[in-house]
């Protein structure tokens, strides 16, 4: 029976179906032959290994039950959201700025989070940062910026 | 004897003595805190490591490497809550040895089994690498082919998941490796037009992302350290008879165990300690009293795990074949530094080999020291809250890779993977496997194309060289073993 809440339904399904794109991209790279391997050879052998794979792991999941489990929402945005507003501002605004955005976003992510404790840990860890690559290390990246 | 006529002196310099204690202090920190573990460590001191010599890069280096084996099974004791991977089967009876009130003997056996399982792996190191080297000398393309595969092999059968999808993440590993210019023909593969992708991925990047960051959201809620301040002393460590007298041939075994799993790529401590419980279990005149607090079962996979890590040095260090992860960033450690890892390396850099196994010797020293007298430091370690940790481990994951060459795109890419590396955790696909695809499938590629160009495309001129033809055979022993695995719980899932 086919159950489509099923881990290694999905999990099959998509080692499938990227070995498909490897299989397909690798043609086009070109796959030449044996003594003179073209750079699609071993990603052709590798496609086809895991499409092999995916489409057993797909099919034998109609043999037991793996529901797939919750997705943990809060954390997984809060954490995102956190690096990428670092690894978009850091350039922009300087060290401090995007460690603090870093920090205060990701801290979000639980639900036991406090604004006052966050704010301390936010500070602290951003000047630590400083302290640490900046001057310690001597990375070449200015604490503060107004660069856009 | 080398390693007394040029190791000690090497590691007894106050530099290295230092970053020796830097490392293996780090090492049980990081160890000790639940959700991050050496390879995480590892990667973001990197970038520290350019700033020192090569070989106090590589003592402090793995310092941080077994460092974190001997920390991680406090928290398996105390808090159910595993350190590091390899310390995870340490829960089943170090948790309740806690619950009985037998906290310290637990911790004390623990320490000491780390240490002789530790030492003794050192010995098995300085016997076993020089001897590979010689037989490497005379390896060509065909043998490291083999080899490679063997170890690639190796991480997918021997895993802790379902062998089918470990052998799946190798290969998509496998694939990821293969990103960037192919160095024979000049083709770009993968690239989708990023400049920052000609050269590959960085191994650090995809550490931090499938390790790091997806460890960290899956971490967030579940981690609650009720840790109430158990008080651990000196004294209420000191074991009893009974539960010395136990632990002695569990740690033996374990050592066993561990030194032999530890040489093998792809496998490591984590298979050790495993097998060392499965083993432990069997041979036990009472296999009814695991799970319940029995000492063994904390004894021979602790002794287990830190032999692996000690021996897991003997494939890096005289093949250039990283066994693990941590191993491919040793060995890109040295490649920063101008030093070609290889069978040549022991010969040409003794001071580094030996040096290193010295500074092994302090090390374990070392951490029986900062485990036993000073564990109530790492215990009280184990009530911070959790989210004040994770924030910074964040910060430090981000600042660390972006130093790596300051470039931010490398940043974004960890936040790729680590959301690829949180649907991976929802899916049960495990990360370790995939990375020893992506680490040893480009050298397996490039290895593939030479030893085939000599042969003019044959393949069965590749096992007729009797040391390949050997590997070869062990290769296709363990696909066997794999297929065989694989129809047996398929029966028993159907049963």
């Amino acid at each position: 029976m086919l159950q489509l809440n099923h881990k290694d339904l999905v999990g099959g399904v998509l080692i499938t179906l990227l070995g498909g794109f490897v299989g397909y991209s690798a043609v086009g790279l070109g796959i030449g032959d044996a003594s003179r391997m073209g750079p699609g050879y071993m990603l052709a052998i590798v496609a086809a290994g895991m499409i092999v794979l995916g489409i057993a792991m797909a099919v034998g999941s109609a043999r037991y039950q793996d529901p797939l489990p919750r997705i943990a929402w809060r954390p997984l945005i809060a954490v995102t959201a956190g690096m990428s507003a670092f690894a978009a501002l850091l350039g922009h605004l300087g060290l401090i700025p995007a460690v603090l955005l870093l920090i205060g976003l990701s801290a979000l992510g639980d639900r036991d989070a406090r604004p006052v404790s966050t704010l301390v840990l936010a500070v602290s860890v951003s000047v630590g940062m400083w302290v640490v690559f900046v001057y310690g290390l001597r990375s070449p990246l200015p604490a503060f910026a107004l660069d856009f | 004897m080398d390693l007394f006529t040029v190791g000690f002196p090497t590691a007894l310099t106050l530099d290295n003595l230092f970053y020796c204690f830097a490392g293996v202090f780090l090492g049980t920190f990081v160890g000790v805190l639940p959700g991050i573990g050496g390879l995480t460590a590892v990667s973001l001191l990197l970038p520290l490591s350019f700033y020192l010599d090569p070989i106090t890069a590589l003592i402090f280096l793995a310092g941080i490497y077994y460092g974190a084996e001997y920390g991680g099974s406090t928290a398996s004791i105390l808090l159910n809550l595993p350190g590091t991977a390899s310390n995870a089967v340490t829960c089943i009876d170090g948790y309740p040895l806690t619950r009985q009130g037998r906290a310290g003997p637990a911790l004390f056996i623990t320490a000491i089994g780390s240490f002789i399982g530790g030492t003794l792996g050192i010995i098995v190191l300085i016997a076993l690498a020089p001897a590979l080297v010689s037989l490497a000398l005379s390896f060509g393309a065909a043998e490291y082919l083999a080899a490679l595969l063997l170890g690639l092999i190796a991480a997918g059968t021997i895993g802790r998941g379902r062998p089918i999808k470990s052998v799946a993440m190798v290969l998509v590993g496998v694939c990821l490796g293969l990103v960037g210019i192919d160095v024979n023909s000049g083709t770009r593969r993968f690239t989708f037009g990023f400049f920052d992708l000609f050269d590959g991925i960085p191994l650090v990047v995809i550490a931090m992302g499938l390790f790091g960051m997806a460890e960290v959201i899956a971490s967030i809620g579940t981690i609650k350290f009720v840790a109430e301040a158990r008080r651990i002393t000196l004294r209420s460590m000191i074991p009893s008879r009974q539960e010395l007298k136990d632990s002695v041939m569990p740690i033996l075994r374990g050592f066993g165990i561990g030194s032999f799993f530890g040489p093998l790529p792809g496998t490591g401590p984590t298979i050790s300690s495993f097998m060392a419980y499965a083993v432990e279990k069997r041979v036990s005149s009472n296999p009814e009293k695991f799970g319940k607090g029995a000492i063994e079962g904390v004894a021979g996979p602790e002794s287990a795990n830190n032999a692996a890590a000690q021996t897991s040095f003997v494939p890096t260090l005289a093949l250039g074949i990283p066994g693990s992860a941590t191993m491919a960033i040793l060995l890109g450690a040295l490649l920063i530094h101008g030093i070609q890892p290889g069978p040549r390396l022991i010969g040409q850099h003794p001071e580094l080999f030996w040096g290193l196994v010295a500074s092994f010797w302090i090390g374990n020293v070392l951490l029986l020291i900062l485990n036993i007298p000073l564990i109530g430091l790492w215990v009280k370690l184990l009530q911070i809250p959790y989210r004040l940790l994770y924030p910074i481990i964040l910060g430090m994951i981000c600042i660390g890779v972006y130093s790596l060459s300051n470039s931010v795109f490398d940043v974004w890419l960890v936040i790729v993977f680590g959301l690829i590396g949180y649907g991976m955790k929802l899916l049960d696909l495990e990360p370790a496997p995939l990375l020893i695809g992506f680490i040893l499938g480009p050298m397996i590629e490039a290895q593939f194309r030479r030893a085939l160009i000599l042969t003019g495309g044959d393949y069965l001129a590749l096992i007729q060289r009797p040391i390949a033809g050997i590997l070869f055979a062990c290769c296709g022993a363990l696909i066997l073993w794999l297929v065989y695995s694989m129809l047996r719980s398929r029966e028993r899932r159907v049963a």
